[in-house]
């Protein structure tokens, strides 16, 4: 998945605009990111990739950085 | 420029919508089955419209229709969901199959489109919903019961939305129109004489004209109504 392609993701995921996330962004900063996002994001990555995000996994997740570097 | 999505577009309440929204300044997303009949309400308009073909019981092309909106960079001002079937039968009359039809127009479409034009990037803060219910939700007369329980379930939904959607300030209510002059997509599509003269003698302000559920409609979208959410409009008739 390209970088654009998972920033989408993650503006779906989270139901906010585009340029609202960046790279850097601090998902703690994000109000956006709560247990319904985190679901979500688990939902995707089964979805796509048949793989089973683990509770752990996410809450190591501090920057946006970190899940595109997760969504290999 | 403002962008009104109209489901059911292509006839009756939905297509006067259309008409009397269209202006200048707003431009009005057509949705029905079929273009060729879209094409003929855009011609109607009194400006710009797009026509937007779509079976609301397919999820996939509800799903088609919001992704090119946001191909185009559109974001929704409103959505007047007008689109829905009708008939009466008493459950005697009912076949397997009968009920989910109603349903999946009248309720299923009603709640897809709508969970789509909640998402940021399709609808503006401060937009407005109308869902077209019926006064047969109230009345619960004998041989409506399909019809009466998927009008309901527009009227439930809106009263929980409400609150969800709050946060944005996007208003959702439904109106519950007696009989309107107006052709939906029931059984019996014409209003005989012999129709006319029963209506009129159950509903003792006449049968309502089509312009005014418009001007209703209109109202519900206005900055007027920017403090009325969740409500389940009845227009009577005095039936």
């Amino acid at each position: 998945m390209e970088l654009k392609e998972k920033m989408e993701l993650l503006e779906e995921i989270m139901d906010v605009e585009e340029g609202t996330l960046t790279p850097e962004s601090e998902l703690a900063e994000v109000d956006e990111w709560d247990s319904l996002s985190k679901l979500a994001l688990m939902a995707e990555v089964k979805k796509r990739v048949n793989r089973r995000l683990s509770t752990e996994e996410i809450l190591n997740f501090k920057t946006v950085q970190d899940i595109i570097d997760y969504l290999q | 420029m403002k962008y009104y999505m109209i489901t059911g577009a292509s006839s009756g309440i939905g297509r006067e919508t259309a008409i009397q929204l269209s202006s200048e300044s707003s431009t009005i997303l057509l949705v029905a089955r079929r273009r060729d009949n879209l094409l003929k309400v855009k011609d109607m308009l009194k400006g710009p419209g797009i026509v937007m073909p779509c079976d609301l019981t397919d999820p996939k092309e509800i799903e088609s229709v919001f992704e090119a909106l946001k191909n185009q960079n559109i974001k929704l001002d409103g959505l007047i969901y007008c689109a829905g079937i009708c008939f009466t039968k008493t459950i005697k009359m009912m076949q397997s199959g009968d009920l989910e039809n109603m349903f999946r127009i009248n309720v299923f479409g009603f709640y897809e489109v709508c969970r789509h034009f909640q998402k940021v990037k399709i609808s503006n803060a401060g937009a407005a919903i109308v869902g077209v219910s019926s006064y047969a939700a109230i009345l619960k007369e004998s041989g409506m019961s399909a019809y009466a329980m998927s009008k309901e379930a527009m009227n439930v939904q809106v009263q929980v939305l409400s609150k969800e959607f709050a946060k944005r300030k996007i208003r959702i209510n439904t109106i519950m129109p007696a009989n309107v002059m107006s052709k939906m997509d029931c059984e019996n599509n014409d209003w005989s004489e012999e129709e006319l003269r029963i209506v009129n003698s159950k509903q003792p302000f006449g049968i309502i004209p089509i312009e005014n559920i418009v001007e209703i409609i209109k109202f519900l979208l206005s900055d007027t109504a920017r403090f009325i959410t969740g409500e389940t409009l009845s227009v009577s008739a005095g039936y």
